[in-house]
Formats: C-alpha cells, sequence, structure tokens
C-alpha cells in the first residue's frame, strides 16, 4: 500500500528531479540546478512562516519507496466574518508521467482530510481542476474571470502576432507602423486608448501603509485575507523577485486631502501584458484608482494590463472597457464548511493573485 | 440475480479502448494489463472512467474502491463494480484474490490513504 505523507528537506532531490521530469525541464536545466530547486522548496513549502504540524506539502510514495507524486501546501490566515480561519493555499501539483492514474485523486484526498478550513487553488489548469472536482472541489467561476484592458491596440496585437510562429518575422517588420497607429489613438478625443491625466496622486506603497489600510479596503468582505509583518513582506519579495514579467510597482493613491483611496500592485511588461496583482479600494474610490493604474501603466509603455476579477468591481471594469473572459487559469476550492463556499461562490471574498499561487513559483534561475 | 463482471468487463473495455485510443493491434493492452502503470490512463483518465462507470452501471462509487488494488486492470474493476451492484464489499474480492496468490489476507482498509508523519 502506498502512503502519501508530508514533505520532509530529504526529499527535495527526488521532487526536484520529479519537478524537472514533469515540466519537461532535464535538457535545458543549468548548472547549479539542484541548488536552486533546494532554496524554492525550503523557502517556499518547508517554510516555518506557512508550515505547522497539521499542515503541510504532501508527497506520494510508490511501492518502490520513489516519490512519484508532490502536491505544494502553505497555511494562509483569512477571516471569516471576523474569525481567524485557516487557508491552505495549493500549488506545484505534480505526478510523474509514468504513475499517473489515481496518484492525483490520492494526494487530492489526503489534502482534502487535513485539518484546515478551506483549500484553494487559483491557477488550476483543466486536468487539475477536474481531479479536485472529482473528490469534491468546486470550481468558482467567478474568481475564474480574467479581465485584459488595452492600452496600445495595434502593439498588442503584434505582440500576440510574434508568439505564432509564421508570422513572427511579419509581426517584427511592422513594429514601427504599430507605434504610429497607437500615437494616433491616443489623440483622438472620445476614444479610450486616450488615458487622461488621473485626479489623484500615486507613491510607492510601503508595507506599513498597506498592513494599516487594507482592513478598510476589505472591511465589507465576508471572507479577507489576514497578514502581519513577516508574511506581508515575504509575499511582497517573492512577489518582486525578478522575472520575465517585468518591473514589480507597488502604488498608494491619495486625494488632494493626502487620504488614501486605495492602491494596485503590477508588473510593468513592456514586451507584452502588464499583469495586475491586486486592485485595494473602496465603492467610492475604485475609478479613481483605476484611472490612476491604467495612467501609469500607459506612460510607461505598457501594451496592455490584465488581472483576474474582483467580483466587487466588476461594473467599474467593465465602464473601463475591460475585456472579460474565462476559460482558465480555474480558482478550484474545497470546504467541510459550506459558510466558507458560499462566501466565495457569492464574490464576498478578498481573494486576490497576492493571496493565491503568483508569489509560489518556481522559477529556475537564482538571483 | 448476481451481475457477472464479464459482461461489464466487455463494456468497460470498449469505453477504454474508444475514450484513450488504444490502438486495435496494441499487444500490450489486455484485461489485466496495469492501465495506470502501463500509461493506458492517466488522472485525468481515473475521472472519466469514474463517471463513465457511475453513469453507465448506477452505482457510486467510494474511495475504498478507487484506490483498492482491483481497481487497475479491467478485470478488477469490472469485478469490483459487480460487487458494488451486488451489494458486496470490495474486500472480499481483494481477499480472494490474495488467497489464489497465496498472500495472507488483509481485509481491513484495504484502499485507505494513510498520513505518516515523515
Amino acid at each position: 500500500m502506498s502512503p502519501v505523507r508530508r514533505f520532509v528537506e530529504e526529499d527535495i532531490p527526488e521532487v526536484a528531479d520529479l519537478h524537472r521530469t514533469v515540466f519537461r525541464l532535464v535538457s535545458v536545466t543549468s548548472w547549479g540546478w539542484l541548488e536552486c530547486y533546494e532554496a524554492y522548496f525550503k523557502e517556499v513549502f518547508l517554510n516555518s512562516l506557512w508550515q505547522d504540524e497539521e499542515l503541510s506539502s504532501l508527497v506520494y510514495e510508490d511501492s518502490d519507496g520513489r516519490i512519484v507524486g508532490f502536491l505544494g501546501v502553505i497555511r494562509r490566515k483569512m477571516l471569516l466574518n471576523g474569525e481567524l480561519v485557516r487557508i491552505a493555499i495549493c500549488s506545484q501539483f505534480i505526478v510523474h508521467p509514468q504513475k499517473r492514474g489515481v496518484v492525483g485523486l490520492q494526494l487530492i484526498r489526503a489534502l482534502f482530510e487535513g485539518h484546515q478550513d478551506l483549500s484553494i487553488t487559483d491557477e488550476a489548469n483543466d486536468a487539475t481542476r477536474r481531479i479536485w472536482e472529482s473528490r469534491g472541489g468546486s470550481a468558482c467561476p467567478l474568481y475564474s474571470i480574467h479581465w485584459t484592458r488595452p492600452l496600445r491596440p495595434a502593439q498588442l496585437a503584434l505582440s500576440i502576432l510574434r508568439r505564432r510562429k509564421p508570422l513572427g518575422s511579419t509581426a517584427r517588420a511592422c513594429g514601427p507602423f504599430t507605434r504610429i497607429v497607437d500615437d494616433i489613438a491616443a489623440r483622438l478625443d472620445g476614444i479610450l486608448f486616450r488615458q487622461p491625466i488621473p485626479r489623484l496622486s500615486g507613491e510607492d506603497l510601503d508595507e506599513t501603509t498597506f498592513l494599516a489600510c487594507l482592513p478598510e479596503f476589505t472591511d465589507g468582505r465576508l471572507l479577507r485575507p489576514q497578514y502581519d509583518d513577516h508574511s506581508l513582506k515575504w509575499v511582497l519579495e517573492r512577489a518582486g523577485l525578478k522575472r520575465g514579467g517585468g518591473r514589480f510597482e507597488k502604488v498608494v493613491v491619495r486625494n488632494e486631502h493626502r487620504r488614501i483611496a486605495g492602491w494596485y500592485l503590477y508588473y510593468v511588461d513592456l514586451s507584452g501584458i502588464g499583469q495586475v496583482l491586486q486592485i485595494a479600494a473602496n465603492g467610492y474610490s475604485i475609478n479613481d484608482v483605476l484611472d490612476h493604474l491604467l495612467y501609469h501603466a500607459w506612460v510607461r509603455g505598457v501594451v496592455a494590463l490584465s488581472g483576474r476579477l474582483d467580483p466587487f468591481f466588476i461594473k467599474e471594469l467593465s465602464d473601463k472597457h475591460c475585456l472579460f473572459h474565462c476559460g482558465g487559469p480555474w480558482m478550484v476550492v474545497h470546504s467541510k464548511r459550506p459558510e466558507l463556499l458560499q462566501a466565495i461562490y457569492r464574490g464576498d471574498a478578498f481573494l486576490t493573485r497576492l493571496e493565491g499561487e503568483w508569489c509560489l513559483r518556481f522559477r529556475l534561475d537564482p538571483d | 440475480m448476481a451481475i457477472l463482471p464479464d459482461k461489464l468487463a466487455e463494456e468497460i473495455e470498449q469505453f477504454i479502448r474508444r475514450e484513450f485510443r488504444v490502438m486495435p493491434d496494441d499487444q500490450g493492452f489486455s484485461r489485466d494489463v496495469h492501465l495506470y502503470d502501463a500509461g493506458y490512463v492517466d488522472s485525468t483518465g481515473v475521472v472519466e472512467l469514474l463517471a463513465f462507470l457511475e453513469s453507465t452501471f448506477h452505482v457510486k462509487l467510494e474511495d475504498e474502491h478507487i484506490f483498492s488494488e482491483a481497481f487497475t486492470t479491467i478485470t478488477g474493476i469490472s469485478r469490483v463494480v459487480a460487487l458494488c451492484l451486488n451489494g458486496e464489499p470490495v474486500h472480499c474480492y481483494e481477499a480472494e484474490e490474495s488467497q489464489r496468490a497465496g498472500k495472507p489476507i488483509d481485509e481491513g482498509n484495504a484502499a485507505s490513504v494513510r498520513i505518516v508523519e515523515g
């Protein structure tokens, strides 16, 4: 009988090898790859900040004692109507290609039998979603909707075409012309690609401000995150690690009386779409915060922004001409507490990418 | 009247051949091949197989069925389904198989997942 057990430090080399196999990195990994994996697993899945005796990452051993499956789990704290609840954020769900079958189902079953109040994976592909659903999990359509807001439409079209091999060289040749088209579009009155100068001002967001103001901007939500100095510092550092997606910006928006209207976290990606991690605002300030974000990104040359829908602001995002799409990645959840699930199904949860798997991603190259 | 596993096996085999595109001349495929180890069915394939079994044979498969040693071959799956339909516990089948193989009979928790402290 093959047990599912807690992931421990001694498992790192085997799990690292499994990860490389599953993601086909064996041929491309450079010298020092094991050290890179060791640092990653220790920092993320063996970090005492996110682990406790009852909640840990899991491995599946086959009858020969080899690790053929892994499920990364970290513990996060949230408040449900003021009550502290324990959340398991799940990531890096991998099974050896030659050992599939019930391994994944067993790992998910073991996860669901844990002591957490709620299990979440928010970057699930279709295969993962179906496995979770087969064991009693459910997809959350509202939090699986993503939005895209073009800022430079011609260059956005170009960046999409560049990824299609037959059209890549043609797309590159059209580069200068698309910039002219976008410049003209930005100068025309009454067109949505002209970004007006925002009414409010912005400055760098620091952790103290974030911690002090988060309750105000999440107060109306039934389910909301709970951070302390250490956990916030950790997620923001992980989010800010150098990555292909551009420079990480954290901007707090203030009104004319210096009162905080909200903030946003996003990546200034000049080669593609700037990903938005989090937008915090209330019903009165969201339009101003969105205006600031759109302008901030536009003056820095971003061609489009994209983020995950916060259901509270669906109208405002729509009013700003964001395009909505659904079909992955999925947010899938499981809980034995119906009130937790209802809060999420109703869209009454502050669950941004910052709270999810985004900061748990693996990067092959160290800093 | 008890449901015979052989009839179930025929339908299950046809489903697996069709759904997982098993080549007609695949010599390695049989009703006794380990579907997972041989790579015919992966994790999402198991999900599809479960949906097929439950909707076709109107049976509810629990974890003890799905994670049992028997639930790895077409022969084993058909017997598990037959046992469910006939209202018999799965470990009766596993005990029978253990006896045939000369192994000690393990009647408890044939397929439960234990969390073992690492």
